[in-house]
């Protein structure tokens, strides 16, 4: 998977539909976690993953920072949720189980084909900020320490790491496509 | 005397008036690329400009990436916020 821009301004990269469905199973999550926020509960936006999609404005000024929340949580947390929408919208619709049974009955068993991924520039903008606030849950669960690595060591680790580089890549390979 | 007097309250009405400021953090999580980025398209500045304002976060923990109002500052934070940046404002420091 790497993005590159075409002529046409749009940016495009081909995916395995490995990495499709990975991408679309971490992005559901997010959509899924973001839909539970209540903005009015304090319990819940003190949770380390919610507090580093929506951090104090004013970390010397609790006063402040929770009146600035309460201005701008609400819209924060819809344009997160537009964003997420936006990349699973690309990705196309989850492959349905009875078409893929008829393939199997009548093509002999093959490799996926890669799957194109096209976005216009404003679906790029709503992907770079998705794989920001997915980045960032992933490395609440990581437990990233400030020289950025993980301290999470259980038998999960591993696998969650490489998604959250994965999905490094990914955004790195389209800031490169769109500012070349 | 009066021009002593004059100049203090010119000194507290300048206090007062101490412009805000737009701190972005340094965070593990945030590619260097992306933050060049993000100042690049937000604030509009060359990309020269946010290379300097990203390295400084980089390496100093922190940058003042905007200067003004306190209401344009929150707005700059907000949309910091929604780029996933760790951003807070403060009162510019004298």
């Amino acid at each position: 998977m790497e993005f590159r821009r075409e002529d046409s301004g749009t940016v495009s990269a081909m995916f395995e539909p490995i990495e499709v469905d990975l991408l679309r199973n971490v992005t559901s999550q997010l959509l899924q976690m973001l839909g539970s926020v209540d903005a009015d509960d304090a319990a819940m936006l003190a949770q380390p993953a919610i507090r580093r999609l929506l951090p104090d404005a004013y970390p010397n000024d609790p006063e402040a920072a929770e009146e600035f929340r309460r201005f701008t949580a609400d819209g924060l947390l819809e344009g997160k949720l537009a964003n997420a929408t936006t990349v699973l919208a690309a990705l196309g619709d989850d492959e349905p189980a009875d078409a893929s049974a008829d393939a199997s009955l009548d093509a002999p068993a093959h490799d996926p084909l890669p799957v194109p991924i096209v976005l216009t520039e404003q679906q790029v903008q709503s992907w770079l900020r998705t794989l920001t606030d997915l980045r960032l849950v992933l490395a609440d669960r990581l437990q990233i320490d400030p020289h950025g690595t993980p301290q999470l060591d259980d038998e999960q680790a591993h696998v969650v790491n490489d998604v959250y580089n994965w999905l490094g890549m990914m955004q790195e390979s389209l800031v490169y496509a769109i500012d070349a | 005397m009066p021009q002593i007097d004059e100049s203090t309250r010119v000194r507290e009405a300048i206090s007062l008036d101490r412009p805000w400021v737009t701190v972005v953090w340094d965070d593990p999580v945030n590619l260097m690329s992306y933050v060049a980025y993000v100042f690049r398209s937000y604030f509009g500045v060359t990309a020269a400009e946010a290379e300097r304002l990203m390295l400084q976060v980089h390496n100093n923990g922190r940058a003042i990436v905007a200067t003004g109002d306190r209401e344009s500052m929150e707005r700059h934070v907000e949309a910091m916020h929604g780029y996933g940046l760790w951003a807070t404002l403060d009162r510019a420091e004298e």
